[in-house]
C-alpha cells in the first residue's frame, strides 16, 4: 500500500527508545516533517509503536521489560548486528539492520500499521534483517582513478570500434572500397573519447575535493557587501547550542575544580582532563563528528570523575585538550563563526596554531601568516588573500576556541605593523614556484 | 636560473640533518662522526660539518638546504653559511635537558639573521615529552623577542623531522610569513 493514495488517514502514535541523539533527532524530524498525518512521536513506551535500538546499554534491557509486559507485539527494532537481530525470535517483531535507508523504514512502519488496523489479515511480518538489507556503499572515486579509465574506455573502445569497422566492411563492401583511413579515423575518435574520461574523471576528483573541503568549511556563499546585515544569520552559530559549548564548559568545570570530568552522551563518555591536558572520548570519531552537526536537545550532564575510571574504558581517541577541541570546532563551525564575533573587528593571532597536529584546514598557513603579521578584520582577511570567506571564518572560530585570537585595541595598537614584502620580483617568483611545490599533494610524504 | 637558500639550525639532536634528509631532492650530503665529547651523551654521531640538500624546482631552479652543525665550537662557520638566506628554520629538542636555553642561545647567535629574514621554529620529540607543551615554548619565544627587539608571533609547531608534511608545513608558514603576496 503506497502512502500517499491513502485517502482515509489513522494516526498511529510512534515512540523511539534508546536510539542515539543524532538518530532520534534525524527520525523525529522524518516523522514530523513528511509523515506527521500518519504518526504521531510520543516519548512514553505506552504507544501503537514502539522503535528500540538495542545496540545501547539500554536497549535489551528496554525490550525484556515491553515482552514481560506483552508491548512487545509491535516493535521495530534496531541494530548493526545481524546475530543480535536474528537471535532475537519474538513473533510479530520487524527488524532492521543499520544502516537502513528511510524507504526500509517507511515498509516497517507500514507493515506495523497494517497490522494495527487490520488485526484479521495475516501479515508476513517476517522482515528480518536479511529483507531489510542496508544498502550497499556507494563507490568511492579517487584520482587513482584516472588509469583504470583510461584503461578501461581504451579497450571497449577498441571492441567496440573493430566491430563497427567490421560491421561497415559487411555493409559497404561492395559500395566503398576499404581504406587505410579507417583505422587512423577510429584511433582518432578513441583518443577523442579518451581524453573525454580524463577530463570527466579529473572533474569527479576535483569535485571530490571540493565535497572533503565542504565537510570541513560548509559551502556558504560569501556575504555580499551589498546587503551584509540580511544573510548575516546563515554564517552564525551558538557554540553553547552544540558540543562544543558542552566541551568548552567541562574543560573551564576541569580548570575550576582540578579534576577530571565526563560528559556523558548516549553515545558514550568524554572524559576532560585539564591537569593532564588530555581529552579521551570511547566515542568513534565518525560518530563525534555527526554530534557536531546538531543542536543538543537537552543539557547534558557533567560530573566529576575519577581519573581511574577513564583507564577500564577503552578509549578510541586521546588527544590534547587544543587538538581535540580545535577538531569540535572545525566540525562544528563549518564556515560559520559564533553570534557575538564582530566580523568588522579588527584582530591579531596570538601565537600560531600547532598546525602539524592539528585538523588541517584549507588555505591555514596563509591566513595564519596574515594574521600574525598585520592588523586586519575577517572581512578584509578574505579580500586580501581572495579566498572564500567560509575558510577564514572556520579558521578564525578554531582559534577563537583555543583563545589564539587577539582583538582588544590597545594590545593590537602595541603591536606594529611588520613589514612582510619582498622587494625583488625573482625572489617573489623562486618562492612562489617553491610554495606550489611544497602544496603538491604528491610531495606532501614520501 | 637563480636560486635560494633557507638555513637550518638548532643544538645537537634536534633533527636538523633528519629534516633536510625529509625535503631534499638530491642524496643528502652530510659528514657525520662518531661523537667524542659532551656530545656522545645525547647521540652516537654529530654532524661536524654541515649538511646539505636542495629542492628542485622548474626551469633548473633550486633552493639549497643548509643545516649548521650543532656544536658551539662550529659557530664561525654560522654567519658564512646565512649570508644571503632568505630564512632560518630553527630545531629544538623537547626532551634535551634545557630546551629553553637552547632556545635563547640560538635566537641570540642568529638575531642579526633573523632580523633581516624569516624565523620558523620546530620542536621535535614534543610528542614522547607531554611535561612541556607547545604554549610554554611560544610564550618563552615571546619573552626572548620581547627582549630583544623581534617580531612575534612567529610560526612554532611540533614536528617529527623525519615527517616530510612536518617540514614542508615549517617551509610554506616560512614563505607566507616572508611574503604575504605569495598567498595570492
Amino acid at each position: 500500500m503506497s502512502i500517499d493514495s491513502i485517502d482515509q488517514i489513522e494516526t498511529l502514535s510512534v515512540s523511539m527508545h534508546c536510539l542515539s541523539e543524532r538518530m532520534l533527532q534525524v527520525l523525529t524530524f522524518f516523522f514530523q516533517q513528511k509523515y506527521g498525518l500518519r504518526f504521531r512521536v510520543k516519548t512514553s513506551l505506552n504507544s501503537d509503536i514502539l522503535i528500540i535500538d538495542i545496540d545501547s546499554a539500554l536497549g535489551m534491557r528496554t525490550l525484556e521489560e515491553l515482552i514481560s509486559s506483552e508491548a512487545a507485539n509491535n516493535c521495530i527494532l534496531l541494530s548493526l548486528n545481524q546475530a543480535r537481530l536474528d537471535n532475537y525470535t519474538q513473533k510479530n517483531t520487524i527488524k532492521i539492520s543499520k544502516p537502513f535507508r528511510h524507504e526500509q523504514l517507511v515498509s516497517a512502519l507500514e507493515q506495523a500499521r497494517e497490522k494495527l488496523l487490520n488485526p484479521e489479515a495475516k501479515q508476513q511480518v517476517k522482515q528480518s534483517a536479511g529483507q531489510l538489507k542496508p544498502p550497499s556503499s556507494p563507490p568511492v572515486l579517487t584520482q587513482s582513478i584516472t588509469p583504470t579509465v583510461e584503461k578501461l574506455v581504451r579497450d571497449s573502445l577498441l571492441k567496440a570500434s573493430r566491430k563497427v569497422e567490421e560491421a561497415e566492411t559487411h555493409t559497404h563492401n561492395e559500395i566503398q572500397p576499404e581504406t587505410e583511413a579507417s583505422p587512423a579515423k577510429a584511433e582518432k575518435l578513441i583518443d577523442a573519447h579518451v581524453q573525454k574520461a580524463k577530463s570527466n574523471a579529473a572533474q569527479a576528483a576535483k569535485k571530490m575535493g571540493r565535497l572533503d573541503n565542504n565537510a570541513l568549511v560548509g559551502s556558504g556563499k560569501d556575504l555580499s557587501s551589498n546587503n551584509k546585515d540580511t544573510q548575516d544569520e546563515r554564517i552564525r552559530y551558538k557554540p553553547e547550542d552544540y558540543l562544543q559549548g558542552t566541551i568548552e564548559m567541562a574543560i573551564q568545570k576541569s580548570e575550576l575544580d582540578n579534576s577530571v570530568i565526563t560528559i556523558a552522551l548516549r553515545d558514550g563518555n568524554i572524559w576532560v582532563c585539564l591537569a593532564s591536558d588530555t581529552i579521551s572520548t570511547n566515542i568513534s570519531l565518525t560518530s563525534l563528528r555527526s554530534l557536531c552537526l546538531i543542536p543538543l536537545s537537552k543539557k547534558i550532564a557533567l560530573f566529576r570523575d575519577n581519573k581511574q575510571n577513564i583507564k577500564t574504558h577503552r578509549c578510541q581517541n586521546n588527544e590534547s585538550v587544543a587538538m581535540f577541541l580545535w577538531r569540535i570546532t572545525v566540525w562544528t563551525a563549518r564556515g560559520r563563526v559564533s553570534s557575538n564575533i564582530n566580523l568588522e573587528q579588527t584582530i591579531q593571532l596570538r601565537y600560531w596554531p600547532n598546525l602539524t597536529r592539528y585538523l588541517p584546514l584549507p588555505h591555514s598557513t596563509k591566513i595564519a601568516a596574515l594574521w600574525a603579521n598585520h592588523k586586519t578584520s575577517l572581512l578584509q582577511s578574505a579580500e586580501t588573500l581572495q579566498i572564500a570567506q567560509r575558510y577564514v571564518f572556520s579558521f578564525y572560530s578554531a582559534n577563537h576556541a583555543l583563545g589564539l585570537i587577539v582583538c582588544d585595541d590597545k594590545q593590537l595598537l602595541a603591536a606594529d605593523e611588520k613589514k612582510t614584502q619582498l622587494n625583488s620580483k625573482p625572489i617573489r617568483s623562486i618562492l612562489g614556484k617553491l610554495i606550489k611545490r611544497l602544496q603538491n599533494p604528491n610531495d606532501r610524504t614520501h | 636560473m637563480s636560486s635560494q637558500k633557507i638555513i637550518f639550525t638548532g643544538p645537537v639532536g634536534a633533527g636538523k640533518s633528519t629534516a633536510i634528509k625529509a625535503v631534499s631532492d638530491i642524496m643528502h650530503i652530510y659528514t657525520e662522526e662518531l661523537a667524542s665529547d659532551m656530545t656522545q651523551r645525547q647521540k652516537k654521531t654529530t654532524t661536524v660539518a654541515l649538511d646539505y640538500g636542495v629542492i628542485q624546482l622548474s626551469d633548473g631552479e633550486k633552493i639549497h638546504l643548509y643545516g649548521t652543525p650543532g656544536q658551539e665550537r662550529f659557530n664561525f662557520m654560522w654567519d658564512i653559511l646565512t649570508q644571503g638566506g632568505v630564512g632560518l628554520v630553527l630545531l629544538i629538542n623537547a626532551a634535551a635537558p634545557d630546551p629553553f636555553g637552547d632556545m635563547r642561545f640560538f635566537i641570540t647567535e642568529f638575531k642579526k639573521f633573523i632580523q633581516t629574514s624569516q624565523l620558523v621554529i620546530g620542536i621535535s620529540q614534543l610528542d614522547v615529552n607531554p611535561s612541556r607543551s607547545i604554549d610554554q615554548f611560544n610564550q618563552e619565544y615571546q619573552n626572548i623577542a620581547q627582549q630583544q627587539g623581534l617580531k612575534y608571533p612567529v610560526p612554532m609547531f611540533t614536528i617529527d623531522a623525519r615527517e616530510k608534511s612536518d617540514i614542508n608545513l615549517l617551509i610554506e608558514s616560512l614563505l607566507y610569513s616572508l611574503d604575504i603576496s605569495l598567498a595570492k
